[in-house]
């Protein structure tokens, strides 16, 4: 097996890696599975598409907007998910508001780039050579992208008081606030930067993977697998979930032919469930 | 100063009046107890004071100010400690790091928090042996030290205690009740105690207030109350 498979998998598990970081991100003070995650996603392969393919525009100016729209993103996605779940009550609101707010980005998306899939050429065109195989540039971002968010997020949860708060958000979001901890800014911040982090992983990956305008729920998916895989809420089991089905699905789809891909990502998510329900990394999460 | 003024407070929930009307006033280094049966509105009445719930009606005051307002969070600044019903430790947290999240209001000041944690570790010696440990591995009355603890790191001008003895075996529970005389007593904090066990309570506190669906129903210092018969009535929910 040549080691130009491995390489296009770490690739791929990266992206994966770094939706499920961003999912995790909003995970960790909220206990949600975002399933609007990946319109964030979207957005960046979007609006790369638009500034840098079709306008033109300058790199640092195409991520200051990119950055800014993906805040704003974050901003009405957490109005979006959070309204209906404080207001219902309902421990399972969640499902749907996350749900209801994938297919309206997703509209929305569709409506502007009917037809059309995000591809523009490469930042910086240039490959690596790592003993005959080939490592583009853009894919080497992406993978320094990945260590980056992994190291940022587990040592700011691991070492700093506002990470010890957002566990504590998780537990019990009442015992939080009445030790002073300001709960509703620290889940809209999550949301904010959930959706910065994924935005710009959709802006650096979709010149090399082909991404339309209603693939966000694919990519929801793919980060959902990647995070069950390695354990729900944990940083770590985000990475070697989203690494492992990267990989997996790159070497089953040149051993077996495309198709087989996804089919051995989702087999393999089922033998997980039934070998270890809570993942890799994953800690029993304790019913309020 | 930093008097506690509820006045006319009306919570209702689920179309229920959970308070009715309620007024009390708790003063600078006072010891009150809030006593009444079960569904009294004694729980209500510290989670609206904390800023948990959102009164219909009436006005609360903390160092003449009011507070009605302010959001939760920033009403710990302000100097209101609370202890939950049922201590909501948090069980994944270390003790110490349970201990740290209780000086969140007070982060920038790391010399302070660090001489608190010594203070905590000094008044609850067995917190500072199980440190390091899972505070979901402590035991009932090692939990509740934790809870009371942790409020106290935020350096609050009064403290509400919500049945911290629940749960507590007799010998526990009267080992807690000296802490509190003791952080009365030295520290002079001003303390709110809801209890259940409203005799051990009435020796504790210098007043108290006897809540009956949602309101006032008696008030007074503990010494004339402890035997007076409308306290058990109250309890036994006899009286109408």
């Amino acid at each position: 097996m040549s080691l130009q498979i491995w390489i296009d998998g770490l690739f791929a598990g990266s992206v994966f890696a770094i939706i499920a970081l961003s999912m995790t991100i909003v995970y960790q003070p909220t206990r949600i599975m975002n399933f609007a995650q990946g319109e964030g996603f979207i957005l960046g392969a979007a609006l790369g598409y638009q500034l840098v393919g079709v306008w033109k525009w300058p790199l640092i100016q195409s991520l200051v907007v990119l950055v800014i729209a993906a805040a704003l993103m974050g901003f009405i996605m957490e109005r979006m998910v959070m309204l209906p779940v404080q207001l219902s009550g309902s421990k399972f609101a969640w499902i749907i508001a996350t749900l209801a707010a994938a297919m309206i980005f997703q509209s929305a998306f569709n409506i502007k780039y009917v037809n059309v899939t995000f591809s523009y050429f490469d930042l910086i065109e240039k490959d690596i050579s790592i003993f005959g195989a080939k490592l583009s540039v853009q894919k080497l971002l992406v993978i320094l992208m990945m260590i980056i968010v992994f190291i940022a997020n587990d040592q700011f949860l691991k070492r700093t008081l506002w990470g010890r708060s957002i566990r504590a958000i998780a537990h019990n979001p009442d015992t939080s606030t009445i030790l002073g901890i300001p709960t509703k800014p620290v889940i809209k911040l999550a949301f904010i930067t959930g959706t910065i982090v994924i935005a710009l992983v959709g802006f650096l990956a979709s010149p090399v993977i082909i991404v339309a305008p209603a693939a966000g729920l694919f990519f929801t998916i793919q980060g959902f697998t990647a995070a069950i895989i390695g354990g729900v809420g944990s940083p770590k089991g985000a990475v070697v979930g989203g690494l492992m089905i990267g990989i997996l699905d790159s070497v089953v789809r040149s051993w077996l032919g495309g198709t087989w891909g996804l089919f051995s990502t989702f087999f393999v998510l089922a033998v997980i469930l039934i070998l270890k329900p809570n993942g890799f990394f994953g800690k029993r999460v304790e019913g309020r | 100063m930093s008097d506690l003024r509820i006045e006319g407070l009306t919570i209702t929930y689920g179309g229920a009046k959970a308070l009715d009307n309620l007024s009390i006033e708790v003063k600078t280094g006072e010891f009150v107890a809030l006593l009444g049966a079960n569904g009294a509105g004694k729980t209500t009445t510290l989670r609206a004071t904390s800023g948990l719930m959102r009164p219909a009606a009436g006005k609360i005051f903390f160092d003449g100010v009011e507070i009605t307002k302010v959001p939760g969070h920033k009403r710990t600044a302000l100097g209101i400690g609370h202890v939950p019903e049922g201590r909501q430790i948090f069980p994944d947290h270390t003790v110490e790091e349970n201990l740290q999240l209780g000086t969140f209001v007070r982060r920038k000041h790391r010399a302070e928090t660090t001489q608190s944690l010594e203070d905590m570790y000094g008044l609850f010696p067995r917190l500072k042996e199980r440190h390091k440990q899972a505070a979901g591995t402590l035991s009932g009355g090692e939990a509740q030290m934790l809870a009371i603890a942790r409020a106290l790191m935020s350096r609050p001008k009064i403290l509400m205690l919500d049945e911290p003895s629940l749960g507590l075996a007799p010998q526990l529970v009267l080992e807690l009740f000296k802490y509190l005389k003791r952080l009365h007593a030295e520290q002079g904090l001003t303390i709110l105690l809801v209890e259940q066990q409203a005799r051990l309570a009435l020796q504790l506190a210098q007043r108290a207030y006897i809540l009956e669906r949602g309101a006032v129903k008696i008030e007074g210092k503990s010494k004339d109350l402890i035997n007076d018969p409308r306290v058990a009535e109250a309890y036994l929910g006899t009286a109408s």
